[in-house]
């Protein structure tokens, strides 16, 4: 592993010895940096490329793209959608600011005539959902119609932390009150 | 003597004597660059030397503080972030880039008036074409990239576009924002029949033509060029030649700093 520092536009090797990971690019079979950074080469599994990879000071902020799996939490809920303060993409931590939104149709796969936002999410709940559509101006559409997908921390109304005892409900431990949630299957 | 006529307050009164406000004529700027000694004793195809230094703004995701002679010039990037902006085209497939450029008031010579100032529209417009080929759009869908360039001090309009130019291009570096390659930039007067890189106010002022070109080194694109006032194709050529081979040193400064800094 070598560790030199390129900065964006240098020539790291071509494609014929490397395959191309992060921070670059390739143009005519060449590989190119992209950001300013130390050089890694990384040894792949016999019989493939090596990988070029240049990793920059910063780490590297997430953008979300359609499919990818993203941890939010409910900003805001309305009787058609609830919106989503997007936290997370993948294992990245993304910039604020990032909206997305659950329409009523794409809550769950089953029933989706019967959903009410209400019965699925609250203000301040941390959800796992799936980015299915780049969305309006302004948001991103998000899915939770799986089952791996839904609320993973919960707080009832009197604040504490609520445990899922099903895959639509959340009861208090204290208080034993039990709330709707569409919640996350646990892995 | 005044009282022998009249003393009339209306008229200005001038003194008796009078002497010419300057005892010798100056010096012509556009002879000394021509027989190649400059003000500051550079070369003709020298440029100011460059002082850089990232990371002074620590709100923004990226910054750059850049003085080149007088210039001096402050850049912050934000991004990529959400847009923003009312009314913003938004596509779903590349990022935008949005570039900000302004002169602070006791930035020139002369006062700059905040209101109905389209110069800083134009330099905005001149900043976006001459970044956005160099930074990879398509991996930041949805999103926008904000550069705000301040111009503290300026020294020849060309000049300070192109220190501009060169220091959005750091402070992208630095906000590790993807990027196909770094963008230089270098301007030249003609004066008389030869090219001068690098011009102060004072030169800029007696030029016959200039060029302002910005360009990407490693891949060989120009990414911008502009020239105004009338030469000869060979002149013009030779000026955007001598232009590429200045801009690839200034790179060469650019990447050493970067480097460096990391």
């Amino acid at each position: 592993m070598s560790l030199t520092t390129v900065t964006p536009g240098k020539r790291l090797g071509i494609t014929h010895d490397y395959s191309a990971g992060k921070g670059t690019y390739v143009r005519n079979g060449t590989i190119f940096a992209t950001v300013c950074g130390k050089k890694h080469i990384i040894e792949n599994e016999p019989g493939t490329l090596p990988i070029i990879a240049v990793l920059g000071k910063n780490q590297e902020s997430a953008i979300p793209v359609v499919g990818s799996e993203i941890l939010g939490k409910v900003t805001k809920i309305h009787a058609k959608q609830a919106t989503v303060s997007i936290m997370m993409i993948g294992n990245v931590p993304c910039r604020k600011d990032f909206h997305g939104i659950i329409r009523l149709q794409d809550v769950r796969a089953t029933e989706k005539d019967k959903v009410k936002i209400f019965e699925c999410f609250r203000p301040g709940d941390v959800l796992r959902a799936q980015i299915i559509s780049m969305g309006d101006q302004r948001s991103y559409y998000l899915s939770t119609a799986k089952n791996e997908y839904g609320v993973v921390f919960a707080q009832s109304s009197l604040g504490n932390t609520m445990i899922p005892i099903s895959w639509n409900e959340m009861q208090d431990p204290k208080t034993l009150i039990i709330e709707n949630r569409k919640c996350a299957k646990p892995f | 003597m005044f009282s022998s006529r009249a003393f009339d307050n209306r008229l200005v009164n001038v003194p008796e004597q009078s002497i010419p406000p300057f005892l010798e004529e100056p010096k012509s700027i556009k002879d000394s660059v021509i027989n190649n000694s400059r003000l500051d004793g550079r070369d003709q195809v020298t440029p100011r030397l460059l002082f850089i230094k990232t990371g002074l703004v620590d709100k923004a995701h990226g910054s750059a503080y850049l003085e080149q002679g007088k210039i001096k010039i402050s850049c912050a990037v934000y991004g990529p972030r959400p847009v923003v902006k009312a009314g913003a085209v938004i596509s779903a497939t590349t990022g935008n880039l949005e570039c900000e450029f302004s002169f602070s008031s006791f930035s020139s010579s002369w006062r700059t008036v905040k209101q109905r100032d389209t110069e800083e529209k134009e330099i905005s417009q001149i900043l976006t074409q001459a970044l956005g080929p160099s930074i990879c759009l398509h991996m930041f869908p949805k999103s926008s990239i904000d550069v705000y360039v301040t111009v503290i001090e300026s020294d020849g309009r060309l000049a300070t576009i192109a220190a501009a130019i060169k220091c959005a291009t750091i402070a992208l570096v630095d906000a590790s924002i993807d990027m196909f390659d770094v963008v230089t930039c270098v301007s030249a007067s003609l004066f008389n029949n030869s090219w001068v890189i690098d011009c102060t106010q004072a030169e800029e002022n007696e030029e016959d033509s200039s060029i302002l070109l910005s360009y990407m080194v490693s891949s060989q694109e120009i990414t911008n060029v502009i020239q105004t006032g009338k030469t000869s194709i060979e002149l013009s050529q030779n000026g955007l030649n001598l232009c590429v081979d200045v801009g690839s040193k200034i790179y060469q400064a650019m990447c050493q700093y970067l480097s460096k800094s990391l």
